[in-house]
């Protein structure tokens, strides 16, 4: 499921575009320098000159590029390029026409979008070369002063500096992320300026099981008391402010049609509670919509009409969202929108720069105690209140009648994200085994597999689940996918699997692997000079229980060793008995008790995952007798 | 859906436009003979919800995956495919319908939102609506024609619209009409009988005019019966109609879909069909690149001398020439199509040549070493296959250089290409056939080189079970290729490279890890390294259990299809080969290891070979595969042989205290 977003950074203020690539050296910023000047809340402009020096081809690819936004209220004003080789003699001074293309801004994923873009891809065909580029861009107005990325991954940088202009009377609120620097302040008669700058970054290196590189940027939001967005005048000093322009826009996009009301209200006759009557409509919001995003005009943030969700049973989180706050109140339940920039590979926003720094909206239903239940109106399988790895863990803006406040969203723990594998295996001589699998998940775990199921046919999920198994010619018998369409708590899947050859067998002997489902092989190691934190995406617990069926005439010769470890951030353990039957019990549980491990603990990690790493492959060997 | 409309296909290779371009200069009297090379993506469709699909009857509603194996697990069913082209004073007009019925909210995404591109200037007419049953009543939702949005980019305009009210089991309508002027920008038309979902009916009618000819060429490897067969209207309209399509399925190691696809190709002329012979004279006597070819340039011969002085064989002549042109002729892409007045010799006097002029200066320089060389026209890998049998240009989308050493050995070369070392083809050039242009034209086969991948590994086994190995690897060729790809990827990190590709269930620990060759377009790659595998063999009681296949093991076999629809295309023929050499510690005896093998079939071999000398247990792999395309028909055959390779590479060895 795909929810995007309000994509506030395309739709209001041009930014050389930079794309992830592999986080080495590849393109040198050797000087940025970007001028933000403000002469009223209707008028700004965007003056930047960068130079980069091109590396190699990937750089070429990712970053040798550079596009400049613009909409309906922004114009360029200027947009040119220089190339030099490598020494600085120029190759070519200008670019040509032919060397521009303009057109819309299609995302791939908008229905609609009115923003277009104008990108040059200036090049020489030896590296390195220097690229330097100029555009300027002419604001009416602006919801936001353009926060600022000195680096983007794959470049490291000599030196880069952002200036904001302001009249004198203007109030600026600043804050950094991954960045520790202040301004040099300068108040003139009628202007202030503020100036950042960094010199000398080294390019962002990888490192297994890093955080998502965009969290780890350097980065600097800027904000203002006060902003024109289009034709909409907002305030932004505070948090309250900023909600309450929301709100604004919001307002009478609520309309219903009178059956619609009808049907609701019958929906919920038996229902005691409002939680009650929300569960009925939340569902019935999943089962009748899906999500499609559209931005036009205002449509960056403002939600389309409930009315035109109703009509056509699509829209996108703004739209999708009102919707289903319309239907709420249809029935008597309050809700508010909650602004969230959502997304694992997403900052969180930043508390003191009040104003847009947000790209989705959910729904916040208020309950006693400043407690909180959230909706997800964009997906058609959570169960109601989940929010998933998409929204947890984030700082939400909800629009109450009374402005915005600040809310953090909850997080699971390891026991919510749980999955359950109950295995029946039986093994036959020829070494061919037959599983009955059980598969509950829950939490997060439980959507990354709806997710994906939800979007394949029949045949394509079961390729897919064929294609996940970690043994040798799996065939697959039977497998229900039934349990996809229910929003529980709980996604079961089960399948019945045969693979000809699981147990390998060498004379008389037959050598099985009794861990079949979970086998831990994600981790590549990591040095002791690591310089990032571990990232696991969530804390999750997966439990494994496997009874397997020996084959006439065999027995068992020897079992792996049983295995318990036990670590501040995660525990692990697995045995193998034999029954009084004669048959074979293989237990594994395995709990990643939190997100993130610090880096100092570099070197444990790799001996326990290690640890976990052979213990997964360990193997049973049976003998005939 | 676009798949199904009319087939997308596009120029790829600039080449193409130089020949026909020169073409068009040169036979002006046939211009209309030039519609054929030119593509670029229409599609058309009409109005009236039933005129060209009829109405939505019981038989559709019962459709489900249930309802027929045919529809079984997929989660859509075309119910109706239809399209009806002409061409009528000067524009193309086609009108198309289809009609999809949504079994599953998985369809939503792929079926649910239509985007599509034409140009500005053509008349275009878009209805749709979603028709569902609701206890009985047949409810009908159509598209608002505000919903539909636009976006202009230079001449073409973008539509783009997302279908009301989608449920499962709801059936998708969609019809356009469309006039295009442009049409020598849109032929041949192409209809496309399948797609990714099964197809009830599919239906394509082609009206000729007496403005010009035409002629149907069905393609495709995978094609399936005519229903319908008729010509109409006096033999101006052909109608064809193919029911119960199956869906399009990709296989593991597969032919390209637009070489599989089932595809009818209705190509403009103006009423001659001609022959490759008569392509091959227009082409080799009266373009600007046939003369060029035709010339003789015996001042390169001198420059020839010079640049292969050092060189005593003809191979060593032959890659030192490709290397030279390649790396002192890089063609510069903004003019890829030109020829400068002064020809070959004048771009090899003057450089900054385009692609054009590179392969001629490449010719010419072979010519001047007593080579037999001109040009080959082919077809990209992944456009499908050529048509020997319909001469037909728009075939061809890639032009290379043919040679002929004095000691008869043949190659295609592409100095072009600087990511990929002699002879300059990618995968995607590698094609099975392709057409020599001189004087008399003739059809060549040239094979590319065996592709090898060869291992030694060196390992001890300590008392815990931890494995000490050395590890040694040697490629060449296409595996080299994407070996030094995915090195460049991990940013010369071989660690990461090896962990990869040569580990995927344990963890080494690495001590010392070096290669060479991964920077270099013609070197093999050769790789080297010490790791340790800690508690790897399991030691119990008296005995040691040990996979000797300690690194660089084949987890899975890539044909798990029980059946195969399609030919097993390898591209090139290669070669795997392991040696493992496993010290057995002291004190211990084999008690039990695997037996040999050796299975050989038309086309390959595999071959597992054990044996013991004193302290040491050697095992060989080896798979070899000779031939590049297998029909389905061997399928079987070829699975077997890669199971039991995965299987020998999962044996274990039995140490015993003793």
């Amino acid at each position: 499921m795909i929810r995007y977003k309000f994509l506030v950074y395309l739709l209001f203020f041009p930014m050389v575009a930079f794309a992830q690539v592999g986080i080495e050296h590849d393109v040198t910023i050797l000087e940025d320098a970007r001028v933000f000047e403000i002469t009223s809340l209707s008028k700004a402009k965007l003056l930047v000159k960068t130079k980069i020096m091109v590396m190699n081809e990937r750089g070429q690819e990712k970053l040798g590029y550079f596009s400049v936004s613009y909409d309906k209220f922004s114009r360029i004003l200027l947009f040119n390029a220089t190339v030099s080789d490598g020494l600085g003699n120029v190759i070519q001074r200008k670019l040509r026409d032919e060397d521009i293309k303009d057109f819309p801004a299609v995302d791939g994923i908008s229905l609609a979008n009115d923003d277009r873009v104008r990108v040059a891809f200036p090049r020489a065909s030896q590296f390195p070369y220097i690229v330097e580029c100029q555009y300027v861009v002419e604001y009416d107005g602006f919801l936001r002063i353009p926060a600022w990325y000195p680096q983007k991954p794959g470049a490291s940088v000599e030196r880069s500096e952002y200036t904001v202009i302001t009249p004198r009377h203007f109030n600026l609120r600043y804050a950094t992320r991954n960045l520790n620097i202040t301004p040099a302040i300068e108040h003139g008669p009628t202007q202030s300026r503020y100036k950042w700058t960094v010199n000398n970054l080294a390019a962002l290196r990888f490192e297994p099981m890093m955080p998502p590189i965009e969290t780890l940027l350097p980065h600097l939001v800027i904000g203002a008391d006060a902003f024109i967005y289009g034709t909409v005048p907002g305030k932004s000093a505070t948090w309250s402010d900023f909600g309450q322009w929301y709100a604004h826009l919001s307002e009478n996009r609520q309309n219903l049609s009178g059956n619609k009301i009808a049907y609701l209200q019958n929906l919920v006759r038996n229902a005691k509670t409002d939680v009650e009557k929300a569960k009925l409509v939340y569902d019935h919001l999943q089962s009748t919509t899906r999500y499609i995003l559209v931005t036009l005009g205002l449509g960056g943030f403002q939600p389309f009409d409930a009315a035109y969700v109703e009509t056509n049973q699509y829209g996108d989180c703004k739209a999708l969202t009102n919707y289903l706050m319309a239907m709420l109140d249809a029935v008597g339940v309050k809700a508010y929108p909650a602004l969230i920039n959502a997304g694992e590979d997403e900052m969180d926003i930043l508390e003191e720069v009040p104003g847009a720094q947000f790209n989705h909206v959910i729904l916040a239903l208020p309950q006693p105690n400043n407690e909180w239940i959230w909706l997800e109106a964009t997906n058609q399988s959570y169960n109601f209140g989940h929010l998933g790895d998409f929204t947890e863990n984030k700082t939400a803006l909800i629009i109450t009648p009374q402005g915005g406040i600040l809310v953090k969203t909850p997080v699971n723990a390891a026991h919510q994200n749980e999955t359950q594998n109950h295995i029946q295996a039986v093994l036959e001589e020829s070494g061919k085994v037959t599983f009955d699998v059980v598969r509950s998940r829950k939490g997060n775990s439980k959507d990354a597999a709806r997710d994906v199921y939800n979007s394949l046919s029949e045949n394509e999920r079961k390729r897919r689940l064929v294609e996940s198994m970690d043994f040798t010619a799996p065939n697959l018998i039977s497998a229900d996918f039934s349990d996809i369409n229910n929003r529980d708590d709980v996604f079961e899947l089960k399948y019945k699997i045969e693979a000809q050859r699981y147990a390998n067998k060498t004379g008389n002997r037959l050598f099985i692997k009794p861990n079949a489902f979970s086998r831990f092989n994600s981790m590549p190691e990591t040095g002791a000079d690591r310089k990032y934190i571990f990232d696991f995406g969530y804390a999750e617990t997966v439990v494994d229980t496997v009874k397997i069926t020996l084959p006439t005439g065999f027995t068992v010769e020897a079992l792996p060793n049983a295995i318990k470890l036990s670590k501040p951030f995660a525990d692990f353990e697995a045995m193998v008995i034999k029954k009084e039957d004669g048959n074979l019990l293989y237990t594994r549980r395995y709990v990643q008790k939190q997100r993130f491990i610090p880096r100092e603990l570099a070197s444990e990690v790799n001996t326990f995952y290690r640890s976990i790493s052979t213990a997964d492959q360990m193997m049973v060997v049976l003998k005939k007798l | 859906m676009e798949k199904n409309a009319w087939l997308r296909i596009n120029l790829i290779s600039e080449f193409e436009f130089v020949s026909f371009n020169h073409y068009h200069q040169n036979f002006s009297d046939m211009k209309k003979f030039l519609f054929l090379i030119f593509f670029l993506p229409f599609t058309i469709y009409g109005q009236d919800f039933t005129a060209m699909c009829g109405k939505i009857n019981n038989e559709d509603w019962s459709v489900s995956t249930q309802s027929d194996s045919l529809f079984a697990g997929h989660d859509a069913v075309v119910l109706c495919d239809y399209g009806a082209f002409e061409i009528r004073r000067g524009k193309l007009i086609g009108k198309t319908h289809y009609r999809v019925k949504l079994l599953n909210e998985s369809a939503f995404e792929k079926w649910g939102t239509k985007e599509m591109t034409f140009f500005d200037r053509d008349e275009v007419t878009i209805h749709a609506q979603t028709v569902w049953k609701d206890e009985g009543e047949i409810i009908y939702t159509p598209l608002n024609p505000n919903d539909i949005f636009k976006t202009k980019a230079e001449d073409e305009v973008g539509y783009k619209f997302t279908f009301p009210k989608l449920s499962v089991g709801a059936i998708v309508e969609f019809t356009l009409e469309r006039k295009t002027s442009r049409y020598n920008e849109s032929v041949p038309v192409s209809w496309n009988f399948q797609t990714s979902v099964p197809v009830k009916w599919s239906e394509f009618i082609w009206t000729s005019s007496n403005e010009m000819g035409s002629y149907t060429l069905q393609r495709g490897e995978w094609t399936h019966p005519i229903y319908i067969n008729q010509t109409l209207d006096q033999n101006s309209k052909q109608r064809i109609v193919k029911v119960n399509v199956p869906a399009f399925q990709e296989e593991a190691f597969g032919r390209p879909p637009a070489a599989l696809a089932d595809v009818a190709e209705i190509h403009v002329t103006d009423g001659f069909i001609f022959s490759w012979s008569f392509i091959n004279n227009r082409l080799y006597t009266q373009t600007s690149f046939g003369k060029e070819l035709n010339k003789d340039y015996p001042q390169l011969k001198a420059a020839v001398d010079q640049i292969t002085e050092r060189d005593t064989t003809a191979e060593m002549k032959l890659r030192r020439l490709f290397t030279y042109v390649r790396e002192k002729f890089p063609p510069n892409l903004d003019k890829s199509r030109e020829i400068r007045r002064g020809g070959t010799l004048k771009a090899f006097n003057d450089g900054n040549v385009s692609a054009t002029e590179q392969k001629l200066i490449m010719v010419h320089l072979l010519r001047g070493a007593g080579f037999e060389s001109s040009f080959v026209m082919t077809k990209f890998r992944s456009a499908g296959a050529i048509n020997k049998e319909v001469p037909n240009m728009s075939d061809i989308d890639e032009v290379l250089v043919y040679v002929k050493t004095p000691q008869m050995k043949e190659y295609i070369l592409d100095p072009s290409n600087k990511s990929v070392g002699f002879p300059g083809l990618e995968e995607d050039q590698v094609s099975p056939v392709a057409w020599l242009l001189n004087s008399t034209g003739r059809w060549v086969n040239v094979e590319p080189a065996r592709s090898i991948h060869r291992s030694m590994t060196n390992f001890s086994i300590e008392s815990n079970g931890t494995v000490k190995a050395e590890f040694e690897l040697l490629q060449e060729g296409f595996l080299a290729l994407e070996s030094k790809e995915q090195i460049k990827e991990s940013l010369n990190d071989y660690k990461t490279f090896l962990v990869n590709n040569y580990f995927k269930f344990e963890k080494p620990e690495f001590e010392d890890i070096s290669f060479q060759g991964q920077d270099s377009l013609e070197a093999s790659l050769k790789g080297s390294a010490k790791f340790t595998l800690p508690s790897y063999a399991q030691v119990i009681d008296d005995k040691i259990y040990i996979n000797p296949t300690v690194v660089d093991r084949w987890e899975e076999n890539p044909f798990k299809a029980e059946k195969r629809v399609g030919a097993i295309d390898f591209v090139f023929p290669r070669e795997y080969s392991y040696v493992t050499n496993m010290k057995i510690p002291t004190g211990y005896v084999v008690e039990d290891m695997p037996k040999p093998q050796h299975q050989r079939f038309a086309g390959g071999e595999f071959r597992r070979f054990l044996s013991v000398e004193g302290d040491t247990v050697q095992m060989v792999l080896r798979l070899k595969i000779d031939k590049i395309i297998f029909e389905k028909d061997k399928y079987p055959i070829i699975k077997a042989v890669y199971d039991a390779f995965i299987t020998a590479q999962s044996d274990q060895i039995v140490l015993k205290k003793g």
